[in-house]
């Protein structure tokens, strides 16, 4: 493993297959060791008590997301650090603000997820180059929504979110979407893909384009658009018969990795791109009650962030 | 019971189920309903098992004979890893409900049917999901429901006037059970709130406060059951309140 790719390792065995991993901020939500086996003393720990909603690749290193409702929190892992950092709390966004997703913006970052007000949730942004301070974005608002999730492609970046008909009823109706070459003046996205009772649940940068997931009960669907801009095409979705999510995707060489759960809250994943997918194991170290929010590529590497039963990690899977 | 409580998907204490409280459960769409096992928090399923029995002893007591024996629920699905309810395990969309000779078929929408007989019964399965799931989103609310039910319990079942899910249902009963002529629009203004008025004195509706009671709320759900499985209007008995009654 390459000194300057060991972010921080965990904190609890999975036997041979932690040979592979790279990064770690996983500890129980409520405190105690993280996963039976308890800390092999090789891997120092990072303590995150806090769910881990995505991660990106950040000024040469990884940064990470996450926290709870209305308490967002930021961690970053410079490049050859041995653990990884916390680097903003909630008085870094506000309190009241939520994440759901991070994306990489040049050498910085951009954050997204919705604050709470009177009027119901609002969609939030936030961007940073340092991971200590945070800049709110002035996205365009059209009543209740989230941000969904966010992601650049050739020096553009696009937040993707949805609305609600009302404050308190969750449902998404509409997805919108803003774009920026600056990070600082955004504009709306028209032709996004309509979501027909879904949510949009990914968005990812990979050499085809830009790859947008919507989720729903009834249904999932996978876009593609080689510009920020659209136009947004229909690709092929990974076949299941029943509900399913799409939550994260990376870059793998010449295929694309996409991890998402199902109906039953198992871990799907699968090995492929626009013109079709097979399902494939779970990426070792991940199990079977791992389940990946996101993905990023870095340095030939894939880092995978997301939940389990007691806890949440980021660390490096290796996929065949 | 806020669905927005976490920032990540799954369930707490999640159960697995093909059927509820002994009715099969079918996913998937006419032609094409398969049995199948979902997920979903257990306290919601809790609720599902509350809303099936009295899905039953209404539709068995009021309804016509055809409506007798509940033989399935045909659904879109329970859990799915999304922002909301859904991505709690505490949502359920329904399509169909299935009885021995007759069905109300949301996939089709039979809340838009010609037939009157047809949207009664819808309200009357709606009305019925209102009992207990706040949000209950049907056909009237939006493009996105005109073919299944979603019901939910981000919060606790009562009427709100200023929730244009709760608004549509009370115009669309007002227009279908006292021929209100209301526009079905979500917004509570004077018309619907005359219209609203009246049907509870047609029908017998008094003394209660839908608007901060569960039980009062839950009793005005009765009413538009019972007289929606029996396909009657407002000024025909249907149903009688131990606990909201105006006589007249």
């Amino acid at each position: 493993m390459d000194a300057a790719d060991r972010l921080s390792r965990r904190a609890f065995v999975r036997g041979a297959a932690l040979g592979t991993v790279a990064a770690l901020a996983a500890r129980p939500w409520t405190g105690g060791v993280a996963r039976a086996g308890g800390p092999t003393g090789a891997f120092p720990a990072l303590a995150v008590g806090d769910p881990v909603v995505g991660i990106a690749p950040f000024g040469g290193g990884l940064l990470a997301v996450g926290g709870r409702v209305g308490s967002a929190r930021a961690w970053a892992a410079a490049p050859g650090a041995v653990a990884w950092r916390p680097t903003a709390g909630a008085e870094a966004f506000g309190v009241g603000t939520t994440l759901t997703a991070v994306g990489g913006r040049g050498p910085g970052a951009v954050a997204v997820g919705w604050a709470e007000t009177g009027a119901g949730p609002r969609m939030a942004g936030f961007a940073t180059d340092d991971g200590r301070g945070w800049r709110a974005l002035d996205l365009p608002q059209d009543g209740p929504g989230i941000a969904c999730a966010v992601a650049s492609l050739d020096g553009q970046t696009l937040v993707v979110g949805a609305t609600f008909d009302e404050p308190g009823v969750r449902e998404p109706v509409r997805a919108v979407g803003f774009a920026s070459d600056d990070g600082v003046r955004w504009r709306p996205v028209e032709g996004l893909p309509p979501l027909r009772h879904g949510s949009p649940t990914l968005l990812a940068a990979v050499d085809a384009g830009l790859l947008l997931g919507i989720s729903g009960v009834a249904g999932v669907g996978l876009y593609l658009a080689e510009t920020v801009a659209g136009p947004w095409r229909a690709v092929a979705a990974p076949g299941l018969d029943r509900p399913l999510a799409l939550l994260a995707a990376a870059q793998l060489g010449d295929g694309v990795l996409l991890a998402g759960l199902d109906g039953l809250d198992r871990a799907r994943y699968w090995i492929g791109g626009p013109e079709g997918w097979r399902a494939t194991a779970a990426p070792p170290p991940l199990g079977r009650a791992d389940r990946v929010a996101g993905l990023a590529a870095r340095r030939g590497a894939v880092v995978a962030a997301g939940w389990m039963t007691s806890g949440s990690f980021v660390e490096e899977v290796s996929v065949r | 019971m806020s669905c927005s409580g976490s920032t990540t998907c799954g369930m707490v204490n999640p159960k697995s189920f093909d059927a509820i409280d002994g009715t099969p459960i079918k996913y998937g769409s006419p032609e094409d309903y398969v049995r199948k096992t979902i997920k979903a928090e257990r306290s919601f399923y809790a609720k599902l098992v509350d809303w099936i029995r009295t899905l039953r002893t209404f539709s068995g007591t009021y309804g016509p004979t055809t409506l007798r024996e509940l033989r399935w629920i045909g659904h879109v699905g329970a859990y799915v890893c999304k922002d909301g309810c859904h991505g709690r395990g505490r949502a359920f969309d329904i399509n169909r409900i299935q009885w021995i000779g007759e069905a109300v078929d949301m996939y089709s929408g039979d809340h838009a049917s010609s037939d009157r007989t047809r949207r009664r019964r819808y309200l009357a399965v709606d009305a019925c999901c209102r009992r207990y799931f706040k949000y209950t989103l049907d056909g009237w609310y939006n493009a996105q429901h005109t073919n299944h039910i979603h019901v939910d319990d981000h919060t606790v079942p009562i009427l709100d006037r200023g929730s244009v899910s709760d608004t549509a249902f009370v115009q669309a009963v007002c227009n279908n059970f006292n021929g209100a002529g209301l526009r079905v629009d979500g917004v509570w203004g004077t018309a619907t709130q005359e219209a609203f008025q009246e049907l509870n004195r047609t029908w017998g509706y008094g003394g209660c406060d839908p608007f901060s009671s569960e039980v009062a709320y839950a009793e005005w759900c009765n009413f538009v059951m019972a007289h929606g499985f029996a396909d009657r209007s407002a000024s025909d008995v249907g149903y009688r309140s131990g606990v909201c009654w105006r006589w007249s």
